[in-house]
């Protein structure tokens, strides 16, 4: 009897060690050599190609199946802001930023479960063409879950949010120095 | 070595493989999880395009659905025949890519790279005798089944309905 409770103990600690482990290692991917960091944004320049290693292709299953690689789209996601803070629908932020070296770029936000966010505006993303611009082609977007004036992104009611900025077919600096390329800053505005 | 530590050394061993099992096997369950998606929606058909209505936030079969694109999705099987793809080019960012079951994208084209318009790709099994192809790009598939997918990326909202007029042109079909 104490031998079985013994093996229950020992597999049940191994399931939870070793399933939580992978989990944590596959949203955090610190083995991914190719991730880069640029302020919130991350990106990996291995993601949909063949050399993508165990940890990634398992990312990318979760959070974006049937990616491509990038010289097609290179994605960025954000999960926090500028401070490093969670997005979240209790706070606005102001994501602003200028035009980027792609033939088309757009900056979509989606709930925790990583799915579109319902919303009566009927708005989930800008891009390119639909984001209303300033003269000096500086352009700023209010994510926040009450109606703003301009480019307002509605953010529902959503204990994580997530951005995605998507370059299709970027021009070669975006993948040959991806950490020094301007992109949009998401700062936090007030929190309820 | 003392008997308690034997055990901390097979819960440690045993963690690894867990560990490992679970790394490897979700992308195979999320790609199994995608193919039945489709696969209901295209009424059980294999090699057949199914062409998705724009994206919206009803959108739920992948995650992270990009609502720039309008997507066609074919789930296909080669293990018998080959599949012939049928694909015309629209004036826009525009791409046609393949995925084997490990989630892998072995095959990729875009609208500048189409030396044809329509596209038109031979898509045969691993293990399959190479047919003798003409007018087509010949494709070899890593494993039998997997999931081909076409993006069309929406530029232009007024264009929205010659796009999608374009999407539905497109063709994936086993012979």
């Amino acid at each position: 009897m104490k031998l079985i409770l013994k093996i229950l103990i020992c597999l049940l600690v191994a399931l939870v060690l070793g399933i939580g482990s992978a989990l944590l290692l596959i949203k955090f991917s610190p083995i991914d050599k190719s991730r880069v960091v640029n302020g919130p944004w991350r990106t990996s320049l291995s993601i949909g190609s063949p050399q993508a290693g165990i940890y990634l292709r398992a990312w990318v299953a979760l959070n974006g199946l049937f990616a491509l690689n990038k010289t097609e789209t290179v994605y960025f996601s954000a999960d926090t802001d500028e401070d490093g803070q969670s997005l979240r629908s209790g706070c606005n932020y102001r994501v602003e930023g200028r035009d980027m070296a792609a033939r088309w770029w757009s900056i979509t936000v989606y709930g925790a479960d990583n799915y579109l966010i319902p919303n009566e505006a009927m708005r989930n993303a800008f891009n390119d063409q639909d984001v209303a611009k300033n003269a000096d082609g500086r352009y700023t977007i209010s994510v926040s879950s009450t109606p703003k004036r301009g480019n307002w992104l509605p953010s529902g009611n959503q204990d994580q949010l997530y951005l995605t900025l998507r370059l299709y077919n970027p021009l070669p600096e975006v993948y040959h120095k991806p950490a020094e390329l301007e992109l949009p800053q998401i700062i936090k505005e007030a929190c309820r | 070595m003392k008997p308690w530590m034997r055990w901390i050394v097979a819960t440690l061993i045993l963690a690894l493989i867990f560990h490992l099992a679970t790394v490897m096997a979700i992308p195979r369950l999320a790609m199994k999880t995608a193919h039945q998606r489709i696969l209901e929606r295209a009424g059980s058909r294999l090699n057949t395009l199914l062409h998705s209505p724009r994206v919206t936030v009803d959108s739920r079969d992948v995650v992270k659905p990009s609502p720039d694109l309008l997507y066609s999705l074919c789930v296909y099987d080669v293990s018998e025949k080959p599949l012939r793809i049928t694909a015309p080019v629209p004036d826009t960012y525009w791409s046609l890519s393949f995925y084997q079951t490990n989630t892998d994208n072995f095959y990729v084209l875009n609208d500048r790279q189409a030396k044809t318009n329509p596209v038109e790709i031979v898509l045969v099994g691993p293990k399959m005798e190479v047919p003798n192809v003409t007018n087509a790009e010949l494709v070899v598939a890593p494993t039998e089944k997997g999931i081909f997918l076409l993006r069309s990326l929406i530029m232009d909202e007024d264009k929205l309905g010659d796009l999608i007029k374009i999407q539905k042109k497109a063709r994936c079909k086993s012979f």
